[in-house]
């Protein structure tokens, strides 16, 4: 039987080109025999649009998205009686002809408003499995004050970091001694939900840090100021499984260039015919390592990647080992970590811890969890033998095989406490 | 004047026909034959029609002015005899429904609608299509059935084409006599456990039934369907078969159900086999391996059947489930029995047997061979699919009774009620006063008004059943009026007369047994008879 697996991408996200770029590369590869794929790109509004003539699966359509939005048709969601279709939102006249059949839901996304749960939440009740996590993994990953609290909670070291709101910042000396107080300069502050660089700059001193607070007050409610590590190395690792079973794959060290990533560089530049990846979505603002960085950065893998999307990356300076070099203590440990951050949050198919190794005390922390990677990692199960034909065929299995479980365990409410 | 009231009153008696008869029509299946059957039984239904139309006759053509009376009464009376009353089962505006009604509109309104519009004229034509209007609603019916038809054997080809792109899905078609309800509930909450399943819901047993099931119900990532299939003619179990292609099978029993349209004993058990033979015929290996055929090894006609279908080297494919070890009329064995069957205040303990699996204690709330015997059919068949014993154990036990259907309320340790109250049957009736004479060291006492809705036999079938019942209680409360003198009559042959009561109101029997009999005491409520008798 082959399922139907609606895979949606794009969506109200800065990271909503990535996006694109990640799912046509998984799209490309999904096991044709095994699926019917059906492909929903998300625009900027929130809309969703469906080709019958497969158009959204070509990257070169998307140079000219309004003529592609013209031949789509925007579609919706509905679930109806037991099963979930996709249909026409201007219907005929004489009635919807599309009624596409739905079985899986299978979002690649990168961000807020699409990564960070609500997606997921919203598939979930149109009674249908997701592929990846499920809402709260998502949410949980996607707030990196609460991802650190969390960690701490289960014994996985973090970075200290301080967490200030809009109403703090009229105070902004207080903010100036607690940071003094608490974790010294030099800081890097960052919004504290936004899945790219966006907003993020590195604080030596008082006066640098009212810059700072003011950039990324600018573009959220809610900061975090964090200590720098000036001497680091990053170091990440993906995850692959569900609560039950997950294994890591290979380990990789990004090497970001040492010049600051702009959002200009990375989604106007970078972006545009590149990458195979989520784009170096935070090298620290400041001439620093990308400490902070949180989520992937275009690359090297771009080589590994069999999609031609990724051919001509204008980033391919930024590159990563993989495997990383380092010794086999301390790959074990950020394993060890790795698995039981994706466990305890309740994570499901694939997702991307970050690691930052403290070079000056060689000591390990985790630095942010992308609940939907770039390209969905697939680079870093290579090494490890596996296709990425074999990755997403597992991660679809995953998703049918939990909503199965949790259908099992969901008794039926037969009783009408109002009747 | 006279024409408009003639006019209004037409049309509103052509509306009340077209509901009426469509409502018919759909009570009956849509099927022509019964179609048929249902009009000549019901003849004089249309003697108004009739007299309308001949005294419309008389009126108009021959020109007699006291025909109009006739008329105006003859309409009345139609009017009386077509409004809609309180139905069992009401009409239901389906889409097929909406094409019928909007069909005899049509034809209604060529009909009328020329005589109609000439208001200054007299209303013969209206008259007569008015008193004709089942015989034009008939003809309505029958241009409908062709297209009807077509969309049905659409529909359900799309279904088949549904189950036919699923290889790995396993398709169990249950049938029987009696049973194959219960047995689809209680497989489904096991299968569950393990499995995405998907069972067709209540009384959806037919081949549009499982159509319906398919297209609405089943989902691709699903594991298991679950298909009940019904039968009151040959061929309509190979007809269900043809649309879900069954791969696994069980038959839950054969008897003398539906021998009216069956016949023969061996036409009923020709049609419940058209199943194992597509289930035979289906049978290739899928992710589930071959997918078990189970039938019961307890009835003798099914043993033979089987011989006869497959002789001896084919039974590997068949499985035998029952309550003894040896198989009925001394061939073979049971693949999977039970027995030491007790009833206590929780329910029913028992053993579960068989060579593959061991022999397991099963507790269950649920009481009754039948009952029993049907789980037994659920558990072999899951152990069958891989359900590990354990698992199957911990639902068989959570599994609750239907309500008033063979329900143990307990007021006490000592004085329990058994709810049989929706059980109306004389068979149904005699397995509870079974249930009942199951308990032993308890006082065991009957109230019950009696069986209705038995025709002709109604006294008879009392009679008999108070008789029997009698050898088995300690003490027997007749309620109500309805049967009181068959009930008496029948009790009183086996039981002695200082052990029977007459109380007007259940509720009063029951309080009359619980504080006027003394000792360990179990009650069984059977049958409650609605507000109307």
């Amino acid at each position: 039987m082959k399922l139907n697996v609606a895979v949606v991408f794009g969506g109200k996200s800065t990271e909503h080109e990535v996006s694109v770029i990640s799912a046509l590369q998984a799209i490309e590869n999904i096991d044709k025999d095994k699926y019917n794929i059906i492909a929903i790109y998300m625009d900027k509004k929130g809309d969703f649009y469906y080709s019958k003539e497969n158009l959204l699966v070509d990257s070169k359509n998307f140079k000219n998205l309004n003529s592609l939005l013209s031949k789509c048709s925007n579609v919706y969601f509905v679930k109806d009686k037991n099963h979930t279709y996709l249909r026409e939102v201007n219907a005929g006249l004489f009635g919807n002809k599309l009624n596409q059949l739905v079985d899986v839901s299978f979002p690649i996304v990168h961000g807020t408003n699409v990564e960070d749960g609500n997606l997921q939440g919203y598939f979930h009740t149109l009674n249908l499995p997701v592929v990846g996590p499920d809402t709260l993994a998502a949410a949980l990953s996607m707030d990196k004050y609460v991802m650190k609290e969390y960690c701490k909670a289960i014994g996985v070291p973090v970075i200290d970091a301080l967490r200030f709101d809009r109403k703090d910042f009229r105070n902004v000396n207080e903010i100036i001694t607690r940071v003094k107080n608490e974790i010294g300069f030099p800081v890097i502050v960052k919004p504290i939900n936004l899945g790219s660089s966006i907003g993020i700059k590195k604080a030596k001193d008082e006066v640098s840090l009212k810059e700072a607070l003011e950039l990324a007050f600018s573009f959220a409610d809610i900061i975090l100021i964090e200590k720098a590590i000036t001497n680091l190395r990053e170091i990440n690792c993906a995850v692959l499984g569900d609560k039950f079973d997950a294994e890591c794959s290979a380990l990789e060290e990004p090497f970001g260039n040492d010049e600051i990533l702009s959002f200009a560089d990375k989604y106007m530049g970078g972006s545009k015919g590149a990458k195979g990846n989520k784009v170096g979505a935070k090298s620290q603002n400041v001439g620093a390592k990308s400490q902070n960085v949180g989520d992937d950065i275009l690359s090297s893998h771009v080589g590994a990647s069999p999609n031609k999307v990724g051919a001509k990356s204008g980033m391919a300076s930024l590159s990563r080992k993989v495997p990383a070099d380092i010794d086999e203590k301390k790959a074990e440990e950020i394993r060890k970590y790795a698995k039981m951050i994706f466990k305890y949050l309740g994570c499901s198919g694939v997702s991307r811890i970050d690691f930052i190794i403290d070079k000056d005390t060689d000591k390990v922390y985790a630095n942010e969890i992308n609940s939907i990677p770039g390209s969905l990692s697939f680079y870093l199960f290579k090494p490890l033998g596996m296709e990425y034909k074999t990755l997403l065929d597992r991660l679809i299995k995953i998703a049918v095989d939990n909503y199965k479980n949790e259908e099992r365990l969901s008794f039926s409410f037969d009783n009408n406490l109002l009747a | 004047m006279q024409s408009v009231r003639l006019l209004i009153a037409s049309i509103i008696l052509i509306v009340l026909a077209i509901l009426k008869q469509v409502h018919i029509m759909q009570l009956n299946s849509y099927n022509l034959d019964q179609q048929i059957i249902w009009y000549k039984r019901n003849f004089v239904s249309f003697v108004l029609n009739i007299a309308l139309f001949i005294s419309s006759i008389i009126f108009y053509e021959l020109k007699f002015i006291l025909a109009y009376y006739l008329i105006i009464i003859s309409m009345i009376g139609m009017f009386i005899e077509n409004i809609p009353r309180k139905q069992k089962r009401k009409l239901v505006f389906t889409a097929r429904i909406k094409r019928l009604i909007f069909v005899c509109l049509i034809l209604f309104i060529a009909l009328i609608l020329p005589n109609a519009l000439k208001l200054d004229s007299n209303m013969k034509y209206v008259l007569y299509v008015t008193a004709l209007s089942p015989l034009v609603i008939f003809i309505a019916f029958l241009i409908c059935l062709p297209i009807e038809n077509s969309f049905r054997k659409k529909f359900m080809n799309e279904a088949k084409k549904i189950i036919d792109a699923n290889d790995d899905l396993c398709v169990i078609g249950i049938t029987g006599s009696f049973g194959k309800t219960s047995v689809k509930y209680y497989l489904d909450r096991i299968l569950k456990s393990k499995y995405s399943v998907c069972k067709s819901p209540e009384s959806f047993n037919t081949a549009m039934g499982a159509t319906l099931t398919i297209k609405n119900d089943l989902r691709n990532i699903d594991d298991i369907f679950i298909c009940e299939m019904g039968a009151r003619r040959v061929g309509d179990i190979k007809e269900i078969c043809d649309i879900v292609s069954p791969n696994g099978a069980i038959i839950t029993d054969v008897g003398n159900m539906h021998l009216d349209t069956f016949k023969t004993i061996a036409n009923v058990l020709n049609t419940k086999f058209e199943l194992v033979e597509a289930a035979v015929k289906n049978n290739h290996a899928n992710k589930f391996g071959y997918v078990p055929i189970l039938v019961n090894g307890d009835n003798e006609l099914i043993r033979k059947k089987v011989i006869d279908c497959f002789g001896i080297t084919e039974q590997r494919y068949i499985q035998y489930y029952g309550l003894n070890q040896k198989g009925a009329g001394g061939i073979g064995e049971n693949t999977f029995y039970a027995d030491d069957i007790v009833a206590s205040d929780k329910g029913t303990r028992f053993r579960f047997n068989s060579k593959a699996f061991g022999s397991e204690e099963f507790e269950t709330k649920l009481l009754g061979k039948y009952n029993i015997m049907n789980l037994v059919a659920a558990i072999s068949y899951s152990l069958l699919l891989d359900v590990d014993m354990d698992t199957i154990k911990g639902v068989v036990k959570g599994i609750e009774p239907v309500a008033h259907r063979l329900q143990i309320l307990a007021f006490g340790p000592n004085e329990l009620i058994i709810d049989d109250a929706y059980n109306s049957n004389p068979l149904g009736a005699r397995n509870a006063v079974d249930v009942l004479s199951s308990f032993k060291d308890y006082v065991k006492i009957i109230i019950t008004p009696g069986m209705v809705e038995l025709n002709d036999k109604q006294d008879e079938e009392n009679e008999s059943f108070a008789e029997y019942a009698g050898t088995k209680v300690d003490y027997a409360i007749v309620v109500g009026h309805t049967n009181r003198l068959a009930l008496d009559r029948g009790f009183e042959k086996t039981l002695a007369k200082d052990r029977l009561f007459d109380i007007e109101k259940v509720e009063n029997a029951i309080n009359y047994a619980r504080t006027n009999i003394a000792g360990k005491k179990v009650i069984l409520l059977e049958n409650d008879l609605s507000d109307n008798y």
